[in-house]
């Protein structure tokens, strides 16, 4: 039993992407359904005005809505913390993604953004939603948990990595990437983060390394009015702000 | 939906239910799609029928009345042997009767057809049968066991309720009312009534040719012949199924289609269809489509067509089950029992949308109010500045 969660540092995000392109090339998904995003957005006014960036993976919240939502009870909640999708029971009637106050649900579908249609140049032949040549090994393929290539009509989301997570050892306080004995069971955005700007671990394991930056470093959850209670942190420091606030936050001494 | 469909098409013969004659066919359940159907459940006289992770089982307290199978609106439970909605040596203006299979044959009239329970017929079978035999009317035969049988139920006769539920709809469609199925009372002893009802297999007397082609029938899946027997014919007049993998409101079917077939004969009069009705409240609803994507049958459908777009519904399809309802997130659905529609009404719009374009991604979307999709709405709504309490603002360094 473990509650695993993220903490992002907004402070050393360069908001770069390439934990989008990590997350596309493990989980194999189509050009535009990143399950984990980089917003941009501006804040503040002409002349002041700056650009600024969210990473925006699924927050796996501890309440999370579209589990409650879910007509066929596809959607729950893992004893581990995770958020997961069954797409053997998933009906596809997007109510979860209506639900969900983070808009981190996928519905593929919908009408493809970019050109060409990957789904036409690599179509699948077992019902999957589309064929890329660089799909994940066909035996790590898991409907039940939301992982691999999706059937077609189906809602998917970021499983935190469920595949590399499920796998570590039991107590495992954080899985670093640096550490070469957890690097293989750390989710691809955290282990791809060149600013080493994610930190991935279990909330509930009092000796976990998230636990003390959250605490030290004032982590904050989006939307938190909406009840929701996301296991993903995010942690603004001095130079950062978290569009939650607006307000940047520093070390409580 | 598609593996859902592919799943399911493995299995769309008839499995047994162990300790019963019940059959049941797993791709025509609406639990599997739908929550909280469980009609045969909620029928059962002994509570004997349970759904253990959408399957279903019976316990000893079965009594094989077959009860569960009549409430079923998908035909997925069927009991073997049922007899089929047919008389034989009817003669016009004289009445079939329909007696309990617990009643020793010898105290049946001549022109019977006898069934499990009284409380097996569904209003289906029931009409089905009025269309067969003609201007014959039917009698149900109560013999004042009800109340002391096991499979008896609450009501003095089990087929009260169905019998009045055909009379109405009689009533309803402008059909003579010397047709009206009726009850009986023929009140035997009790010491008669044997504890059990008799097997199916004993009860039916088949001809050797029936006997080979109820073998057949057998080894070659029930799905299609139970469907005739049963007389669920899907070729009639209907719109195709378009999504694969939703469910034939069989019973509403063979309803319909005996009910129009009656009341063609009797030409003239204005006649209402006991369809249900659905309701959606234009302004409420966003055009989400959840009650599309829910719906077991594709009795609601989404369209769009003109640079308009929203859910149509079609009432022959509609099974009741209320899962539209339930899950409407804007909760502007209401859902109404057995209406009495027109025939030109039975398949109808909704709500009717303006399509928009978003002004942020260019993505055409209908319902919500404003001018970007919800998309792009919620991922602004993530960039709110929102106050948050007890919270310190600026640079809170103690």
């Amino acid at each position: 039993m473990a509650r695993w969660g993220m903490v992002i540092d907004l402070e050393k995000c360069t908001g770069c992407q390439a934990c989008t392109t990590a997350c596309s090339m493990e989980n194999s998904r189509l050009p535009g359904e990143n399950w984990q995003d980089v917003l941009f957005y501006n804040e503040g006014e002409y002349p002041s005005g700056k650009l600024t960036w969210l990473p925006r993976p699924c927050m796996h919240c501890e309440n999370a809505s579209c589990v409650d939502v879910c007509p066929t009870k596809a959607t729950y909640k893992d004893k581990d913390g995770f958020v997961l999708i069954n797409w053997d029971l998933c009906i596809g009637c997007k109510y979860c993604m209506i639900a969900c106050p983070y808009g981190v649900r996928f519905y593929a579908e919908e009408k493809q953004k970019t050109l060409p249609d990957v789904r036409e140049v690599w179509p699948s032949k077992d019902g999957k939603v589309w064929d890329p040549p660089w799909a994940m090994p066909e035996h790590m393929n898991d409907p039940k948990h939301g992982v691999g290539i999706q059937p077609r009509n189906v809602v998917s989301k970021c499983t935190f990595c469920y595949h590399r997570v499920s796998k570590a050892p039991q107590g495992t306080p954080d899985l670093d990437p640096n550490d070469p004995k957890t690097r293989e069971f750390t989710p691809a955005c955290v282990v791809t983060c060149a600013p080493t700007a994610r930190y991935f671990g279990d909330l509930d394991n009092p000796k976990s390394y998230v636990r003390q930056l959250i605490a030290e470093k004032c982590g904050v959850r989006l939307q938190d009015h909406t009840g929701n209670r996301p296991q993903v942190y995010y942690l603004a420091g001095e130079a950062a702000s978290i569009p939650e606030t607006r307000s940047t936050r520093t070390r409580k001494v | 939906m598609n593996h859902m469909a592919q799943r399911l098409s493995k299995v769309v013969s008839r499995q047994e239910i162990a300790g019963s004659s019940l059959l049941w066919q797993s791709a025509a359940c609406l639990p599997l799609s739908a929550q909280g159907c469980c009609q045969c459940a909620k029928a059962c006289p002994t509570d004997a029928l349970e759904f253990n992770g959408g399957i279903p089982s019976v316990t000893a307290q079965c009594t094989d009345c077959a009860r569960c199978a009549a409430a079923c609106p998908t035909d997925a439970l069927q009991r073997k042997h049922f007899p089929a909605p047919v008389a034989k040596n009817v003669r016009s203006g004289e009445p079939v009767f329909i007696d309990c299979s617990k009643v020793p044959r010898p105290h049946s009239p001549e022109v019977t057809i006898r069934v499990p329970c009284l409380g097996a017929i569904s209003t289906g079978w029931l009409l089905k049968l009025q269309d067969q035999i003609g201007d014959a009317p039917i009698v149900a035969l109560d013999r004042g066991w009800c109340s002391s049988c096991r499979s008896g139920g609450d009501s003095a006769c089990s087929a009260t309720n169905v019998v009045a539920d055909a009379g109405r709809m009689f009533a309803d469609a402008g059909i003579p009312l010397q047709l009206q199925p009726r009850i009986e009372r023929h009140p035997l002893r009790l010491v008669k009534m044997p504890d059990a009802i008799p097997a199916a297999v004993e009860e039916t007397l088949i001809s050797r040719r029936g006997l080979f082609s109820l073998g057949f029938s057998e080894a070659a899946g029930l799905a299609v012949g139970a469907l005739n027997t049963h007389g669920a014919s899907v070729d009639t007049a209907l719109p195709p199924l378009g999504t694969v993998g939703r469910l034939i409101p069989a019973e509403q079917i063979r309803r319909m289609t005996a009910l129009l077939s009656i009341r063609s004969r009797y030409p003239g009069s204005p006649a209402t269809l006991p369809l249900p009705a659905v309701s959606i409240e234009n302004n409420q609803c966003e055009n989400h489509g959840i009650c599309a994507a829910v719906c077991p049958t594709g009795a609601l459908v989404k369209y769009g067509d003109n640079g308009a777009a929203g859910i149509r519904f079609n009432a022959l399809l509609c099974v009741s089950c209320r899962q539209c309802e339930r899950d409407c997130p804007q909760q502007a659905i209401r859902f109404t029992a057995l209406r009495g529609t027109l025939p030109q009404d039975i398949e109808q719009e909704l709500t009717r949308h303006p399509v928009k374009v978003c002004v942020k991604c260019d993505d055409e979307f209908s319902g919500a109010p404003g001018e970007t999709c919800p998309v792009c709405r919620k991922t602004e709504a993530l960039f709110v500045r929102r106050v948050v309490a007890n919270e310190p603002s600026g640079n809170a360094v103690a």
